[in-house]
């Protein structure tokens, strides 16, 4: 626990902390207050349905809208930031104090794990804090009410996604993870994770009905998925499709494999390697 | 050498390649407890190779590891908690001040005190600019620092690759002085560093390491005065007349000028003859203005890792004429 502690210590004060911090907690922020300004704009303009809009600027909808916007953005921040930080370890040669001074490596690859996802979380809080902050902001530019945004009826099932949320966006990190751990390497685990997302999003568009089937279990598929958030309402009125979505709970058991099996593959790549940088 | 209870570390017959390369070929140490240790070789020899897998960081292909008493593997990494290491380059996070890596190093392996991060910053002189992010400090600076991460754990075992890496030479002195006062309370400080004249004033004991594999080792006086070398420094004009006389006494012993230009001459003899040869040269009127007996380290590591002799020159197929200085064309 102690070394868990010392690592948020030791990745907090990094710049790239504050940065990544900086910028996930900004383009939330900005996300939703141009949302108001587009609201705003598209008065004039005939034709245009607004109530999708109207979900993204009103509670308790919005709740869900900032939990996307939030999960999008950490994500992609977090999963980048994990990457440099946990790659840097082989870098500087710190991990190789940690192993020289008799410290278990396994033990020393979770606690750095667990520092940086606790940093994550941090950081999906901060940005969420700051989403609601701005739908709020939004909606009065947008000149909307943004309903009750305390309401205890709603505010259970919020905390509840949240905390998927922060399962979901530490077993997304847990990938860029395994790769620097296994490249000891942080630019090989950033490259890994940007073939990735772009395998991904070519794997929509080229693959096969039963291969996207079986990638629907991949590890951002079904982080999105456990999260259980049902999209802006279509113009009919319906909720948005989720007909590719896999079942919150089911995503959720498949999300806490992948973080399982990430750490697991981590730990076992740092406790083998030799370490020679 | 010494009963295996008293030795601090052993190797025996340990070997490590890394593919097809073979970095050591069957390493034999023997390091007593309490002593400096100072374990020499050329470029490529072994030495880092050596000092990683004694903390660990490799594991060897087959030999085996004994440190303070106990076989050490990879399971064992609670032994290294009685070790101290400083490998290759000290290692940081840059963006912290001296103080905040001591701690966030010191929470690896066996807990370690806060008075003794003070008393280690005191110690390496970097009390001052201990608040201060590492990326600002010198290259000595940071090697100073990464000796006090090696005594984190107040270590019976001190593992130190090139400690004297970028120290100024009161840093060196400073650090010497460290290391005698560690090894005479008992701790056993081995160093692996190209810098032989800083060995030879701090090591007990050497061993010199070629091609992965130990070439000698042992008490570093009885090495240096066991080489046949006596030297002698006479007038450039005595020189000549001096050979002779030294040559009498050398008997079979080659003798030489071996620096016309300073004149020196050497005689392959004892070390125990120097009187002889000295007493000689004062009865045939010359005196000697410098006498050395046995050999100094430098020379005993040029010629113990000495590759070998290079086949002659007509001898091998695309040599160029000439190119190899010292052969007779």
């Amino acid at each position: 626990m102690n070394l868990t502690i010392v690592g948020i210590r030791k990745f907090w004060t990094r710049a790239a902390t504050i940065v990544s911090l900086l910028i996930a907690v900004g383009f939330v922020f900005l996300e939703f207050v141009l949302i108001g300004v587009s609201y705003n704009t598209s008065a004039s303009q005939t034709g245009f349905d607004r109530s999708s809009l109207t979900w993204f600027l009103t509670f308790p909808s919005a709740f869900d809208a900032v939990l996307t916007i939030v999960f999008e953005f950490v994500a992609i921040i977090g999963l980048i930031y994990v990457v440099t930080a946990s790659g840097s370890e082989w870098g500087w040669g710190t991990l190789k104090v940690a192993a020289a001074r008799g410290h278990s490596r396994w033990h020393y690859t979770l606690s750095t794990f667990a520092s940086l996802s606790i940093i994550v979380v941090i950081g999906m809080l901060l940005a969420f804090v700051a989403g609601v902050v701005a739908v709020m902001i939004g909606a009065s530019i947008a000149g909307l009410s943004f309903g009750n945004v305390a309401d205890p009826s709603q505010l259970g099932q919020v905390f509840i996604k949240l905390a998927r949320c922060a399962i979901a966006l530490v077993s997304l990190t847990s990938v860029g993870y395994v790769v620097a751990m296994i490249a000891k390497n942080q630019m090989a685990g950033i490259g890994a994770v940007i073939v990735y997302f772009i395998g991904s999003i070519l794997s929509d568009a080229l693959l096969p009905e039963v291969v996207r089937q079986v990638l629907r279990y991949q590890p951002f598929n079904v982080a999105a998925d456990a999260i259980g958030i049902a999209g802006p309402p279509s113009s009919a009125g319906a909720a948005s499709s989720t007909a590719n979505s896999l079942d919150p709970n089911l995503a959720l058991g498949v999300t806490v494999f992948w973080l399982v099996l990430c750490l697991a593959v981590s730990a076992l790549a740092v406790e083998r390697a030799e370490i020679t940088n | 050498m010494t009963a295996s209870a008293t030795l601090a570390l052993s190797t025996s017959a340990l070997k490590k390649s890394y593919g097809r390369q073979p970095a050591l070929t069957g390493l034999d140490l023997e390091v007593p407890s309490g002593v400096v240790y100072g374990f020499l070789g050329p470029n490529g020899a072994g030495k880092t190779t050596t000092m990683r897998l004694l903390t660990g960081l490799i594991r060897p292909n087959s030999g085996s590891i004994t440190l303070l008493g106990q076989r050490f593997d990879h399971s064992r990494h609670d032994l290294l908690h009685d070790v101290g290491a400083l490998i290759e380059s000290p290692s940081f996070y840059p963006h912290l001040s001296a103080r905040d890596n001591l701690k966030v190093m010191g929470a690896t392996g066996r807990p370690v005190r806060s008075a003794r991060i003070d008393e280690l910053l005191e110690l390496m002189g970097l009390s001052d600019r201990a608040g201060d992010r590492v990326s600002r400090y010198s290259m000595g600076m940071k090697q100073r620092l990464g000796i006090a991460v090696a005594l984190l754990n107040d270590p019976k075992l001190l593992l130190l690759d090139e400690p004297a890496n970028g120290l100024d030479p009161s840093g060196i002195v400073k650090l010497r002085d460290t290391l005698k006062a560690l090894a005479a309370s008992g701790k056993t400080v081995f160093i692996s560093s190209h810098i032989l004249p800083e060995v030879q004033q701090m090591a007990d004991i050497v061993g010199i390491v070629a091609a992965g594999r130990l070439v000698t080792q042992g008490p570093l006086d009885e090495l240096l005065t066991g080489q046949a070398l006596v030297k002698v420094k006479v007038k450039p004009e005595e020189a000549a007349a001096a050979l002779a006389v030294v040559a009498k006494v050398a008997g079979d012993g080659h003798t030489e000028i071996s620096d016309p230009d300073a004149a020196w001459l050497t005689a392959r003899v004892l070390a125990d003859r120097a009187a002889d040869i000295n007493r000689a040269l004062a009865d045939a009127g010359i005196y000697a203005s410098g006498l050395e007996a046995g050999s100094d380290l430098e020379s005993l590591f040029l010629e113990l890792t000495a590759p070998p002799e290079p086949p002659p020159v007509a001898n091998r197929p695309g040599a160029i004429p000439g190119w190899n200085s010292g052969v007779a064309q």
